[in-house]
């Protein structure tokens, strides 16, 4: 009975959405594809962390990932211990899923599974969590204002800084001070002219109204003059796998991994993958096989493969994900009744490109983990 | 050519520049077509492989379109990084 209750409750929230959505167009926020520091934090973190960026929307959704994850894991963990022989609840349908993974990650691994589990499982719960949470309404539309022309200006204050730091010399207060105002009145001129308008920035006439006064130190409004155009919302949450750092450290995990595991099967002769002159023998295997001799340049290509197996890791989820991304906010900009089937599609997309993370770290650990020469010494 | 027109030129051949990055959308489509053309010949075959058929697959898809995700990728930076 409690459970007809929430779907009821969650046909009417529908219903809410729907006609708050019917009845307000929705606006196409500002795109950008690195992650967007909240205005205020530029060089307030650390610089070898963070280059100067400031702290970024797409970081903090990685942490809130993180703690996503370590929840289910205490949650789980707090089950198991009580658990009966028969499990009930959350416990129950999350220990399915795991035995459904399980038995699809041995079919690929064979006995190894228990070895490259782990890393199959966590990078699919971790990869999931960050890829569906932006599809929770408000995730990356809800935000701080920032003015354009002022971030522009910070922009080109940081670059004149670090040409002159490149260039030894020191720029004075006033020389920034000029540098900023110009970076910031071209922009606003850009803007003027509205050329960025729509596909590019909020577009003026939504933007125009309930746009905060920013105010300076002392109380003063600005930015008051400036076109409506000029402000932007930067969300306080981005799904992190919208970042190519997260990806790319993903990526980067994954391959060297599947490096450790190599050696740590076949030991040094795992370099003979990429090494074939390194075996003993190799001189006796050429003169009798001369077509051995073209192996050096086999191994020269999966020395480069390994490393565009990382490129190709970090963009494709990357891709997948900002390319939803930009999806979901287009078309609920045209029409925003179609984000319905979009939302489905990106459910789908985020289990998928889950999947095959995790799937291709599989493999390749598997196959970095078989000896490549071993079968033909019989023949 | 004032500096605005310059400005309007240039976010204009940057929209021409994304459209023509993807142009590299066609090889993973024609390459996801014939990917699942043959498994599905497969299945209907042979259903009992249905699941390991299924598995490479979708493999073969992730594989596949991984070329045209870096003509969005490239497409993608185009827009929005320059």
């Amino acid at each position: 009975m409690k459970k007809r209750y929430i779907l009821l409750i969650l046909i009417a929230m529908m219903i809410a959405f729907g006609s708050v959505i019917a009845y307000t167009k929705p606006v196409l926020p500002f795109i950008q594809l690195p992650g967007e520091p909240y205005p205020g934090t530029e060089g307030m973190m650390p610089a070898f962390l963070f280059n100067n960026a400031g702290l970024l929307n797409t970081f903090v959704a990685a942490l809130v990932a993180w703690v996503v994850v370590l929840l289910l894991v205490f949650t789980l963990r707090a089950g198991s211990r009580t658990a009966d022989e028969v499990p009930t609840g959350f416990y129950n349908v999350f220990e399915m899923i795991l035995e459904g993974a399980y038995n699809f990650a041995e079919n690929i691994a064979g006995p190894k599974v228990r070895e490259f589990f782990p890393y199959f499982m966590s990078f699919i719960l971790i990869i999931l969590i960050s890829n569906w949470m932006g599809l929770i309404p408000g995730y990356d539309s809800i935000g701080l204002w920032e003015n354009k022309p002022h971030f522009a200006g910070l922009k080109a204050e940081s670059k004149a800084l670090a040409d002159a730091k490149a260039a030894g010399t020191e720029l004075s207060q006033a020389e920034l001070e000029e540098i900023m105002h110009e970076a910031e009145v071209t922009e606003d001129a850009a803007n003027a002219w509205g050329l960025r308008d729509g596909l590019f920035l909020i577009r003026a006439d939504n933007a125009i109204e309930g746009a905060p006064i920013k105010t300076d130190s002392h109380g003063a409004p600005i930015g008051r003059n400036i076109e409506a155009a000029d402000w932007t919302i930067v969300p306080f949450l981005r799904p992190a796998s919208t970042d190519l750092n997260f990806t790319l450290a993903f990526a980067l995990i994954a391959m060297v991994m599947v490096q450790y595991y190599g050696f740590k099967h076949l030991g040094f002769s795992y370099l003979n993958k990429f090494f074939p002159f390194l075996e003993k023998n190799w001189v006796d295997k050429v003169k009798g096989d001369p077509i051995k001799a073209i192996d050096p340049a086999v191994g020269l290509l999966e020395l480069v493969s390994e490393i565009s197996k990382i490129i190709s890791f970090s963009f494709r989820l990357l891709g997948n994900m900002f390319a939803g991304m930009v999806l979901l906010f287009v078309m609920g900009y045209i029409l925003s009744v179609a984000n319905l089937a979009f939302f489905g599609l990106e459910l789908f997309v985020g289990v998928i490109q889950a999947l095959v993370f995790a799937l291709l770290t599989l493999i390749f650990m598997n196959s970095a983990t078989e000896s490549h020469g071993g079968g033909e010494e019989h023949h | 050519m004032d500096e605005l027109s310059a400005a309007a030129l240039a976010e204009g051949l940057k929209a021409i520049g994304a459209g023509l990055a993807m142009l590299g959308a066609i090889g993973a489509g024609a390459g996801i077509g014939i990917l699942v053309g043959g498994a599905v010949q497969g299945i209907a075959r042979n259903p009992d492989a249905s699941g390991n058929i299924q598995t490479n697959m979708i493999l073969g898809i992730a594989f596949t379109e991984a070329v045209a995700i870096y003509a969005l990728v490239v497409a993608l930076i185009i827009l929005f990084v320059f």
